[in-house]
């Protein structure tokens, strides 16, 4: 009587730690996946960042480069003494001569000037960005 | 005799605060850096502008045969201009001061490249750039 007794307690007691751990489980299983997905996103190549740093190092060029020729899809300019254009090929914006890639996987991308600043807008997954990239009096 | 078995739900927490916290960590490290870089071309950006200024009038002059030493101002940045056998040395007095060694042909007015050295303060990041 005792030893049943004994062992139907035991038998309550196991399950109370059963259903506490999957308790558990339920309450911090949607953090750890929603932690889980933020970390992936987090840790995904960023192009916001990539780009900015990109278009900071051709401002430099830029700065450096004479005799900005603008035209809807392309850029000229005259680098230490040599011409170079700025244009798209294939899913690139590249300078050129040379593969010299500054913003990749873009579907499209113009050049404009509005006053003394020049402008570049590009396309990428159906998103339209614009960024002032030279000051050309 | 009851097995003690008090432990077990301990672990399990412990575990599922260990990968929350580890998660938590990578992901709050993750967007520092994110500020941080955000912040650096900030900063990059502001002193690009002030380059642009001082570097196309640095230009205009070359090409105009007029580049002297002396004390100049353009769009609102104010710099000092040295010639060097080999260029010239630009220091920027504001708004963000900063050394420019300028390396330029100066028979065919042509700049090839310059370098900077920047004095920068962290305390005055922010208030600086804004």
């Amino acid at each position: 009587m005792q030893a049943s007794m004994q062992r139907r307690n035991r038998r309550g007691f196991i399950m109370m730690q059963i259903l506490l751990a999957l308790a558990a489980i339920l309450t911090l299983l949607p953090v750890c996946i929603l932690g889980t997905a933020a970390l992936c996103r987090q840790t995904e190549f960023d192009h916001q960042i990539q780009d900015e740093i990109a278009l900071a190092q051709l401002r430099r060029m830029l700065i450096i480069g004479d005799c900005l020729e603008i035209s809807d899809a392309r850029l000229d300019m005259e680098y230490q003494g040599e011409m170079r254009s700025l244009q798209q090929v294939n899913d690139n914006l590249v300078m050129k001569p040379g593969t010299l890639i500054f913003l990749p996987r873009i579907e499209d991308c113009h050049f404009r000037r509005e006053g003394n600043a020049v402008l570049l807008s590009w396309q990428r997954n159906g998103i339209v960005q614009e960024r002032v990239i030279a000051y050309a009096p | 005799m009851r097995p003690d078995r008090k432990g077990f739900v301990s672990l399990f927490f412990l575990t599922v605060l260990m990968l929350c916290t580890a998660v938590a960590g990578a992901v709050l490290a993750n967007l520092c850096l994110r500020a941080e870089s955000a912040e650096n071309l900030c900063r990059a950006n502001a002193y690009l502008g002030q380059e642009s200024a001082v570097i196309n009038a640095v230009q205009c002059s070359l090409k105009n045969g007029a580049l002297e030493d002396g004390d100049y101002e353009a769009a609102g940045t104010a710099y000092t201009l040295e010639l060097t056998e080999e260029g010239a040395i630009v220091q920027i007095r504001q708004p963000l001061p900063e050394t420019l060694i300028l390396d330029f042909r100066i028979e065919e007015g042509i700049l090839n490249d310059y370098e900077t050295i920047r004095f920068d303060d962290v305390s005055t990041r922010f208030s600086s750039i804004h």
